[in-house]
């Protein structure tokens, strides 16, 4: 009995489990099978995007029109790569001491921390431009990495993950005579692999797809991260579609080749995350 | 603790890559601001246009312009024009020499932002008769200085489908040569040929404003407040409604569900389209199958309209290099490079000796935009048709669907862009 | 003595670890948090001649009164309270059947988290054409025969912000998904099993084990689903045009805040007073939400 309902769960588990990839994969698929295709198939709505011509034009249109697409990957994978890096080590520092750590103003800060994921970032782009300009930072990678160097978001994220973490790891470190710092990166950074991975995942997704604050930020062409120099395809009076896709498809597939690559270390942090 | 290690180590590397960045930026900054000892450099900002042949010859120009005056340019391409261009006035950071759409001259020239050109005419003798005096004028300010020398043009014309108008039984000397004739032309067609809408529109306010200043009234009052409300415009307007909401023989290409009106017209769904110049090369690169004319609009209540679009160049009133500036302006809209970037771009010269030159009177093409430029009201109404333009553009699709009457729609959008506006000046 | 020395090194330790953090939010947030404050008293003039003019809460007054605001604050809540929690729900169904022990659960997962791998402004392209006229969700909804004549979902005023919060739920799920599932994998097995043999079914073990000891996770999402909503913007933007039509339809908070602010000259601080707002209604409904839900709001009851 008791296994004749784990069978019918699982099997519910598969079909829902595939509907819903489906619904994921489908718009992807489309845009795949529309970057082979050309401007007038693609507008042509109704027009079956599974059979007719294919070719690769659209990508060697992309790749002769800019000589500069190396550049824009280049400098999109050095920013995600080292911004994430300062997010995963800052937002873990900070979200540990609002966690674990006594010092006067925890609270107030913690606020902050709060209203500055809320206020809407339509109106920091001004006020941030002018400090920039300041700075003598504008048109450099740093404009682009120095203000995204802490991400609120995930400093309440790590802070919401060390409340849960157990203290008597830390405590017993502590009498080994560890320090702070030491029990942090000795101790809890290890345990807090799962949420680390996570962390920089969707920090390196939010520099990597960033389009307003390159838009504004960076002006020599040079220096355009990928999302700015795809903007190029969308002319005055109308948008390339057959461009547009074929260039989306450059941007995902980096991603999920870095994804892949990554998965391991997802996986076995998570797991071991579990076996704790 | 292997783990542990990898961290720190992987750390530290992007640590050292922030240092090196930072280094590799501030010594590039520092051999920036040393290279300006050998030759002057000038910051130049436009948008890249409708086609890669746009870019080459702006890219000739710049390399024109550097050999003939040992100037450098540096390029500030605008992505997202109003959005930067804001950013860019706020910030100080605005280059030298920018383009200017005619639609933003009267806010730009209010704010102080532009400079006069009209001493640096007159001082070379600037011989400015040679433009269509419609281009020209859009740069004019309100006291009558100039803040601008137009780069090319665009208006509309009426593209035609050849092979569906022959399905219909005619050909294009059948096109109506007057408003009301060519509406009952499109019922016509839309009888003769099943599954095909006779014409596609966009509802933009730009591609409609000749229409609804047919009548005599203008869109704005005269202290630049929306006047989208007023009678004559509503009425001026109303049939190319009805011929929507009612007799569905023109459709927004966005009813047709397509992304644009070339997508539309490019796919054989439709018979006409009204569309600017610039439609031209899309549809020979997009649609190279599709047999298509065009041809001078219609009258409307017996006048010939049309819209011109100009973009120009200004400088900058807060450049360092004004003399340099000048001397950029002055050897990109002379004859010699005029013609050079619009031949090699496939854009209107807004010389009309160029034009001639060019022959684009006698191209079959072109010829009825070019003879447009004479007689087309400009895209400019005061220095506030960004709201107004915004407020109309969100309502308009409602009136073409006729969920909304058009009287009700114009004055929910002239009532909203004047809160607006008053906003701004109280 | 020792107590206060140990004090002492107490904070130098808490310092070393915040104080990265508290340069980057004092230079590049705070510091503009408090710019828009003072830009929210003002008239201002920030292009050509600058100015400044107190005008003292005249702008708040106007934004409260302005039927465009009131609009967008219609349009924005009616999305928040959709979005939100039928996002959570399906990310927490989701994350638990993947966590169930299934084969295949890597493929899955990997399949599922495609959509979070790609920028919002490229997803809303493609879903323009998947929901046109005759897009695919047209052509299936009529094969069902669920409608007659296909639905212009974009250009409806009735239904285009449905078509934007099915493309958001869509593109949202796979990340909170990812967040639960990391947070499952932490519940103790034990637990599980204990139920079995007190032999509970699958909903009674979802319902009284996996809800409560995930409900800091939940916290976390919904705290962040709410945020992310509020601002809603790309899409908006991206479907009108900018001009947040067809008839107000897709008219948001924060899309009114960037024509004010980028639009239109003069009016940066009208902009901000706005954005002050929304921030304030942010701030209260999740203050309202966290007391609400079980962990009080710093932790420190622990």
């Amino acid at each position: 009995m008791l296994n004749r309902n784990k069978k019918i769960a699982r099997v519910i588990a598969y079909v829902l489990l595939s509907i819903y990839a489906v619904i994921t994969i489908y718009p992807f698929l489309w845009a795949f099978l529309a970057s082979f295709k050309p401007y007038s198939d693609i507008v042509q709505s109704g027009s079956p995007l599974f059979s007719g011509h294919m070719s690769l034009d659209n990508y060697r249109y992309i790749f002769t029109q800019d000589p500069m697409f190396p550049h824009w990957i280049y400098n999109s994978l050095f920013i995600a790569t080292v911004g994430t890096a300062l997010n995963i080590l800052f937002n873990s520092m900070g979200g540990y001491a609002l966690a674990r750590l006594h010092f006067p103003g925890r609270r107030t800060l913690f606020m902050v921390v709060l209203v500055c994921i809320m206020v809407p970032t339509q109106i920091l782009l001004i006020p941030n431009y002018l400090i920039m300009k300041a700075f003598g930072i504008l048109d450099t990678y740093n404009a682009m990495i120095l203000p995204s160097a802490i991400n609120f978001a995930y400093i309440f994220m790590m802070r919401q993950f060390f409340i849960t973490f157990p203290r008597e790891l830390e405590e017993s470190a502590q009498l080994d005579g560890l320090g702070r710092l030491g029990i942090f990166f000795r101790i809890v950074v290890p345990m807090a692999k799962s949420s680390i991975a996570t962390q920089g995942i969707f920090v390196f997704l939010g520099f990597w797809n960033d389009f307003m604050r390159p838009l504004l930020y960076i002006t020599t062409e040079s220096k355009y991260t990928l999302t700015l120099g795809l903007q190029s395809f969308q002319t005055q009076h109308g948008t390339q579609w057959n461009y547009i896709m074929a260039a989306a498809m450059i941007t995902i597939l980096p991603i999920i080749f870095l994804y892949i690559l990554l998965n391991k270390y997802f996986m076995t942090g998570m797991r071991i995350g579990g076996e704790k | 603790m292997k783990w542990n290690h990898k961290w720190s180590t992987l750390m530290l590397a992007a640590g050292a890559m922030l240092a090196l960045g930072l280094a590799g930026c501030s010594s590039k900054g520092a051999s920036d601001g040393g290279g300006s000892t050998g030759s002057k450099t000038l910051t130049v900002g436009f948008w890249k246009g409708d086609s890669p042949k746009e870019s080459e010859a702006r890219d000739t120009l710049f390399k024109n312009f550097t050999k003939d005056t040992g100037i450098k340019i540096k390029q500030k391409v605008y992505n997202d024009y109003n959005t930067q261009l804001m950013t860019d006035l706020v910030g100080g950071t605005a280059p030298d020499v920018f383009y200017v759409d005619s639609s933003l001259l009267p806010s730009l020239q209010t704010k102080g932002v532009l400079e006069s050109l009209s001493s640096y005419m007159k001082k070379d003798k600037y011989d400015a008769s040679d433009f269509y005096a419609p281009t020209y004028k859009a740069f004019t300010g309100d006291d009558g200085k100039q803040y601008g020398l137009p780069k090319d043009y665009s208006t509309m014309g009426l593209y035609y489908n050849a092979d569906l108008l022959k399905k219909a039984g005619y050909t294009a000397n059948d096109i109506p040569k007057t408003d009301t004739e060519f509406l009952a032309f499109l019922k016509k067609l839309k009888t003769k040929l099943p599954g095909v809408t006779p014409m596609t529109i966009s509802p933009l306010l730009a591609r409609q404003m000749f229409i609804m200043q047919s009548t005599g009234a203008k869109i704005i009052t005269k202290s630049g407040k929306a006047n989208l409300s007023d009678p004559k415009v509503v009425s001026a307007l109303q049939p190319l409604i009805d011929a929507d909401a009612k007799d569905k023989t023109v459709r927004t290409f966005k009813e047709l569900g397509f992304g644009s009106a070339m997508d539309a017209f490019g796919s054989q769904k439709t018979v006409f389209s009204d569309e600017g110049a610039w439609q031209v090369s899309g549809l020979k690169t997009n649609f190279k199958d599709l047999n298509w004319g065009t041809t001078e609009f219609p009258t409307i209540n017996g006048q010939k309209a049309n819209m011109i679009f100009t973009v120009g160049w200004s400088m900058n009133a807060a450049s360092k290099q004004k003399d340099d500036a000048w001397r950029f302006i002055k050897f990109v809209t002379s004859k010699k490079q005029s013609q050079q970037y619009s031949t090699t771009a496939s854009v209107l010269p807004s010389r009309k000796s160029v034009a001639k030159a060019m022959g684009l009177t006698d191209n079959k093409e072109m010829a009825p935009f070019v003879a447009a430029a004479n007689y087309a009201t400009p895209w400019i109404a005061g220095v506030n048709l960004d709201t107004i333009q915004s407020r109309y553009e969100n309502i308009i699709p409602s009136a073409f669907q006729g969920k909304v009457t058009l009287a009700d729609a114009l004055k929910q959008a002239t009532d909203s862009a004047n809160k607006d506006i008053a906003k701004q000046d109280e | 003595m020792a107590r206060k020395s140990e004090r002492k090194r107490d904070i130098t330790q808490a310092a070393a670890f915040v104080a990265p953090m508290l340069l980057v939010l004092l230079t590049f947030t705070l510091f503009p948090i408090f710019y828009s404050l003072y830009l929210s008293f003002h008239k201002v003039n920030l292009v050509g001649n600058v100015s400044y003019q107190f005008v003292g809460l005249k702008n708040f007054i106007n934004a409260i009164t302005d039927e465009r605001v009131m609009i967008a604050l219609r349009n924005t809540l009616k999305y928040v309270a959709i979005v939100v929690p039928v996002q959570t729900v399906l990310a927490l169904v989701l994350a638990t059947v993947l966590n169930s022990g299934i084969r295949f659960q890597k493929t899955f997962r990997s399949l599922l988290f495609i959509p979070t791998l790609t920028s919002s402004s490229a997803l809303t392209l493609i879903f323009m054409f998947i929901f046109s006229l005759n897009g695919p969700i047209n052509s299936l909804l009529m094969k069902l025969n669920l409608l007659a004549a296909p639905i212009n979902f974009l250009n409806d005023q009735n239904s285009v912000m449905g078509a934007i919060i099915v493309m958001n739920i869509w593109s949202t799920v796979p990340m909170f998904m990812t967040i639960y599932l990391s947070g499952l994998q932490d519940i103790d097995m034990a637990m599980y099993e204990a139920a079995d043999i007190d032999g509970a079914n699958m909903f009674q073990k979802w319902f009284k084990i996996t809800v409560p000891q995930i409900a800091p996770v939940t916290n976390y999402v919904v705290m962040m689903g709410l945020i992310s909503t509020f601002q809603l913007f790309d899409q908006p933007y991206i479907v009108s045009g900018g001009s947040g039509g067809p008839n107000n339809a897709t008219l948001t908070l924060s899309l009114i805040i960037y024509q004010y602010a980028f639009r239109q000259f003069g009016t940066m601080g009208y902009a901000s007073a706005i954005a002050l707002l929304l921030t304030l209604v942010v701030f209260l409904i999740s203050m309202v939400f966290r007391h609400f839900s079980s962990e009080n709001v710093t932790g420190e009851g622990r």
